[in-house]
């Protein structure tokens, strides 16, 4: 969340708006292979409920699963392929207020749908994490990630004081960085 | 085609209930079939719902007006409810001044004119009634009408109003508390007296179809009102109330967002609420198996707790089904040897690898034929 020592006229303006609002929209800006998912649970607290929504399941569950346990967080798939139920999806999650965030994986949201959940969420505590190759409006951080040296890297341009920071990309670096010569070609 | 009957008869899975008749669809019975309805004489057969319901209700060309008119209360009362059976003599008189007797001559009417004069409800009824094969019907799929009922029967003889009233209104709440998202149209009370001529009856409509838990306290003041009208000459010795429900009025969007309606529920009530609506939650669990596609099952969160296997930390998380690629160009790095043999005895052999290509570490395997796999992405 933005903090009140904020000095910078853009990021006054940003507060005044966060303010508002009770929902909070995150959004990881990167191609699959760039650590999106792998660093969007250190955007997630412990004992959160979190439902990861995806229209094709595409990840290696238990090993997504076992990460989100070692954090304390409370993990729940849900695959949707049909788009026109995403709205009534979104209600109804919005209805119960069952989970704390909701992970939106690749959904390739149109402006429309971006606006709705925008509206539908604007006075729920609910916290949004959006992953997707292209920006959208409507997030109080942006975050673009991409693969460098063994290691993610997250560069803010909207929100958390437009900083960078380096996530160690541990499998790569198990398997290729410390193992050179098991290069076959 | 379209058939009407006055009886109930097992013509068609579709029908629909229009007052006294019984109109059936006909479009997806076998011709023979259609054939043999078509000879009975009790059972009209149109071209749509229209055709067939004016001819039983023996509504054409040289038939009086007065009949037509009988036909439109039926109609209006089925469809417009709101439309008061005084609004509809009004339109027919008009039709007894200007010297109009038989259907025919309403066809020397533009009908534009019918829009101008009686608007628009009226100029569609009249469209449909005198070209009836260009005509809609709006279909209401028949539904068994469901009643709440229970029955009040006093130690001691109700002799005031207001001990009606506290009975009728704990039979309510009941009802409200059992259901959450519960409307109703129609509350009947049947007041049996000790005395049997002085038995009443009490109809309260309420056409705007009114949730029952939150509109319980203005439901009281009808009743309370409605019922202090009454004079009981005799002790009511039985109460009879019967509620007519709506479920789930999903039609009617006072919001589009319904903010009123978010409460906080817990996992396992969100889940059985999204499964109900389609929607599949899930949570991992680990399967016998070494294939990373058959490792792992989709299953409810509310059937079983994830287990995971220990290996799983050295396998990427983008993963999907196999899918056959071309001999990789750039370089490869071994990961993984899986050799495996399936409970079906399906032999696996795999070699995994990842490459770095497109900008991304693809994970790859290469099978005992040597052929090459793309199995996931490395993240």
């Amino acid at each position: 969340m933005l903090s009140k020592e904020k000095t910078s006229w853009q990021d006054q303006k940003q507060y005044r708006k966060t303010k508002k609002r009770k929902s909070y929209f995150v959004q990881l800006i990167g191609e699959e292979g760039s650590g999106s998912r792998r660093v969007s649970l250190s955007f997630l607290k412990s004992f959160q409920k979190v439902i990861w929504i995806s229209s094709f399941w595409k990840i290696y569950a238990p090993l997504l699963w076992k990460e989100a346990e070692q954090k304390n967080i409370f993990l729940f798939g849900l695959e949707c392929a049909e788009r026109r139920r995403w709205r009534e999806l979104w209600r109804e999650l919005h209805e119960t207020q069952a989970f704390d965030v909701w992970v939106l994986d690749y959904l390739r949201l149109r402006p429309g749908e971006l606006f709705f959940l925008n509206q539908l969420l604007l006075s729920s505590p609910t916290q949004l994490l959006f992953l997707d190759s292209y920006p959208y409006s409507f997030c109080q951080e942006r975050v673009h990630l991409s693969l460098s040296h063994f290691h993610y890297k997250l560069q803010w341009t909207k929100g958390n004081q437009l900083s960078v920071k380096r996530i160690a990309a541990e499998y790569l670096s198990k398997i290729k960085g410390g193992r050179g010569d098991l290069c076959l070609r | 085609m379209f058939a009407v009957s006055a009886e109930k008869i097992e013509l068609s899975p579709v029908f629909m209930k229009f007052q006294e008749w019984w109109i059936y669809d006909l479009k997806k019975i076998h011709p023979f079939w259609k054939n043999k309805i078509q000879s009975q004489k009790k059972i009209f057969i149109g071209q749509n719902e229209w055709e067939a319901l004016l001819k039983a209700e023996s509504i054409h060309n040289f038939s009086p007006i007065g009949r037509l008119k009988s036909f439109s209360e039926k109609y209006y009362q089925y469809y417009q409810p709101q439309m008061s059976f005084k609004e509809i003599d009004k339109v027919f008189m008009h039709f007894h001044r200007v010297g109009l007797k038989k259907l025919a001559s309403l066809r020397k009417i533009p009908l534009l004119q019918f829009q101008k004069r009686f608007g628009k409800i009226w100029a569609d009824f009249f469209k449909a009634v005198l070209n009836p094969y260009q005509a809609k019907w709006i279909w209401k799929p028949y539904e068994e009408e469901i009643f709440l009922e229970e029955k009040i029967e006093p130690d001691e003889a109700f002799v005031q109003a207001s001990q009606i009233l506290e009975e009728c209104q704990k039979v309510l709440k009941v009802w409200a508390d059992q259901n959450e998202d519960f409307c109703f149209k129609q509350i009947d009370i049947h007041l049996v007296a000790f005395d049997s001529e002085e038995d009443k009856d009490l109809r309260l409509l309420f056409p705007y179809e009114p949730h029952l838990r939150v509109n319980l306290n203005w439901v009281r003041r009808v009743l309370e009102e409605r019922l202090s009208q009454l004079r009981f000459f005799s002790p009511i010795t039985f109460v009879q109330l019967r509620l007519s429900p709506v479920f789930i009025k999903r039609f009617v969007q006072l919001s589009l967002f319904n903010p009123a309606h978010s409460v906080k529920k817990s996992w396992k009530e969100a889940c059985q609420k999204l499964e109900t609506q389609g929607f599949k939650l899930f949570q991992p669990k680990s399967m016998p198996s070494y294939l990373p596609e058959k490792s792992w099952k989709k299953v409810s969160p509310l059937e079983e707790n994830p287990s995971f296997s220990p290996n799983i930390f050295y396998r990427p998380l983008i993963q999907f089904k196999p899918k056959a690629i071309s001999s990789p160009k750039g370089s490869i790095f071994f990961t993984e040897k899986l050799q495996w043999i399936e409970e079906d005895g399906q032999v696996c052999f795999r070699n995994y690898y990842i490459t770095y290509q497109s900008k991304q570490w693809l994970w790859i395997f290469q099978d005992k034929n040597k052929k090459w796999f793309q199995q996931g992405i490395v993240e």
